[in-house]
């Protein structure tokens, strides 16, 4: 059992301790909130980057294949009595 | 590679670089015919534009690219026209070349193409086979920084908690000590306090008795009721035991009277009187003294009633307290103007000022304390003798001022004289 002085400092000090108490929870809760956002941002940037990628290797394909529809050996191959090989 | 005909007919095909079964192409499951007709559907004049997009085959996906082959050549110097319905298709399978490397390269953990993404913290990235198909994610594993902080943000934050908790809690401790030491303090001055008082009324009235008996005697000796005394050397020490016996029975009332006010033990009982009454009625005590002094006594009474609510008892001994001390020290031809007068709306002052030898700072600081005297505060007793006061008329009439609710002001210019203004409040 706590002594008449602890508990009047303790009653006396109740304001601190609430205040204390939502501080605290306040930094955890923009912490979180700051976790969350960095997550978004580091996910947003994956994306942005894989988007990128793909986007190159659909070019690049296009690319391919535009400079294949040119290739006469291609087309030589097209025609089995011509030229097969 | 594949390449169709006009009936989309596959008419070769080759899987990294070797000519293969000329027929994997028609196991493409969507997009594929909205695929080749985009790639054909290019006016034959204008150079061809590939199509590019996903497509699905079996369980896997494929970027794909289709384009409408420009098919003329020569044999034997023959141009030879194949038609411009000819397309050529290339197939890359994802999960063959496309997903490890890219995985490994940009470190995507985990890359992988799936139905629907569950989970908050996956990254995507959504697509369509061709034509508007399918819809199917590239999802994978992104690397999380605010997963990695978080833990240790609030393995700092708890830390500092626990430590600022730990710190409240001993301040909280110590503060409580000193509550307890203050508390046992007061107790202890208090006990003592009381002790005090105890010793002081044990003390007053074990010593009143005997002085008493002492002063009885000694002024039948000076009055000779039972004869001569013989030599006058006897008269005057009869004289100086009764003025001796004086002083102890009135230092014995003054302690008394401020160990009562002191311990809040002072019986007050306030009730509606004249201040202007009182004051004449504590002049009429000192004239006498005054008079053989050689000093002007002035009452100058405010006009009308100066109805106040005090102690009449109480305020008659403030008040022969300031009026004695003004007569004792002010030098013959010296005047003691007693005054009354209104102050405020709620209160009557009630002055006496004498132009007595005037006191600095520092000693009224010390004869407003209980014993507090100066060297020069000796009363010329006549005949050569002098006696100190007790020191203690005037924080008794400062007590009693402030327990009747009143102001006592002390002011005193050195040389000059001593003025002392009680200021008391008025019947409501």
């Amino acid at each position: 059992m706590a002594a008449p002085a602890d508990q009047t400092i303790l009653r006396l000090s109740r304001p601190f301790w609430l205040l204390a108490g939502i501080s605290f929870l306040c930094l955890v809760l923009g912490a979180t909130y700051l976790m969350h956002a960095q997550n978004r941002t580091a996910i947003q940037s994956s994306q942005m980057l894989f988007s990128t990628v793909v986007e190159s290797r659909l070019t690049r394909l296009s690319e391919l294949v535009l400079e294949y529809g040119y290739w006469d050996e291609a087309v030589d191959n097209l025609v089995d009595d011509v030229n097969e090989e | 590679m594949h390449v169709l005909d006009g009936k989309n007919t596959v008419v070769f095909s080759s899987v990294d670089g070797e000519r293969v079964d000329a027929d994997p192409l028609q196991r493409y499951e969507t997009g594929l015919a909205r695929l080749l007709a985009d790639a054909r559907n290019v006016e034959p004049a204008t150079a061809p534009i590939p199509a590019t997009g996903f497509l699905r085959k079996g369980g896997t996906y494929y970027l794909v690219s289709a384009i409408r082959m420009t098919t003329y050549f020569e044999v034997d110097d023959k141009e030879i026209d194949l038609g411009t319905d000819h397309v050529m298709v290339f197939a890359e399978a994802l999960d063959a070349e496309f997903l490890p490397a890219t995985a490994d390269g940009y470190m995507l953990p985990n890359l992988a193409i799936i139905g629907q993404p569950q989970g908050l913290w996956i990254a995507r990235h959504g697509f369509e086979t061709y034509g508007g198909g399918e819809q199917a994610f590239f999802a994978w594993d992104p690397d999380l920084p605010g997963s990695v902080l978080l833990p240790k943000l609030m393995l700092g934050l708890g830390a500092v908690f626990i430590l600022m908790l730990l710190v409240a809690r001993n301040f909280v401790r110590r503060a409580a000590d000193v509550a307890q030491s203050l508390e046992d303090a007061r107790r202890q001055a208090e006990r003592a306090n009381r002790a005090k008082s105890e010793f002081v009324r044990t003390v007053t009235h074990e010593v009143r008795t005997p002085v008493n008996a002492i002063l009885g005697f000694a002024q039948v000796l000076q009055r000779e009721m039972f004869g001569p005394l013989g030599s006058p050397k006897y008269a005057e020490y009869a004289d100086d035991i009764v003025q001796a016996g004086d002083y102890m029975l009135d230092l014995v009332g003054d302690l008394l009277d401020l160990e009562r006010i002191e311990s809040g033990k002072a019986s007050l009982s306030p009730e509606v009187m004249d201040a202007n009454e009182a004051l004449a009625s504590a002049v009429s005590y000192v004239e006498p003294m005054a008079t053989d002094k050689g000093l002007v006594l002035a009452l100058q009474p405010m006009e009308g009633v100066a109805e106040i609510r005090s102690d009449p008892r109480a305020l008659h001994q403030i008040l022969l307290n300031l009026l004695s001390n003004a007569v004792k020290f002010t030098p013959p031809g010296g005047e003691v103007a007693c005054r009354t007068f209104a102050k405020g709306s709620d209160a009557i002052a009630i002055q006496v000022a004498d132009t007595g030898p005037g006191l600095s700072a520092a000693q009224i600081e010390k004869v407003l304390q209980p014993f507090g005297q100066i060297d020069s505060a000796q009363v010329d007793l006549g005949k050569g003798g002098k006696k100190r006061g007790s020191g203690l008329g005037l924080p008794i009439a400062r007590r009693l001022t402030e327990a009747l609710g009143g102001v006592f002001d002390f002011a005193s210019i050195l040389g000059r004289g001593t003025t002392v203004t009680l200021i008391l409040p008025v019947d409501r």
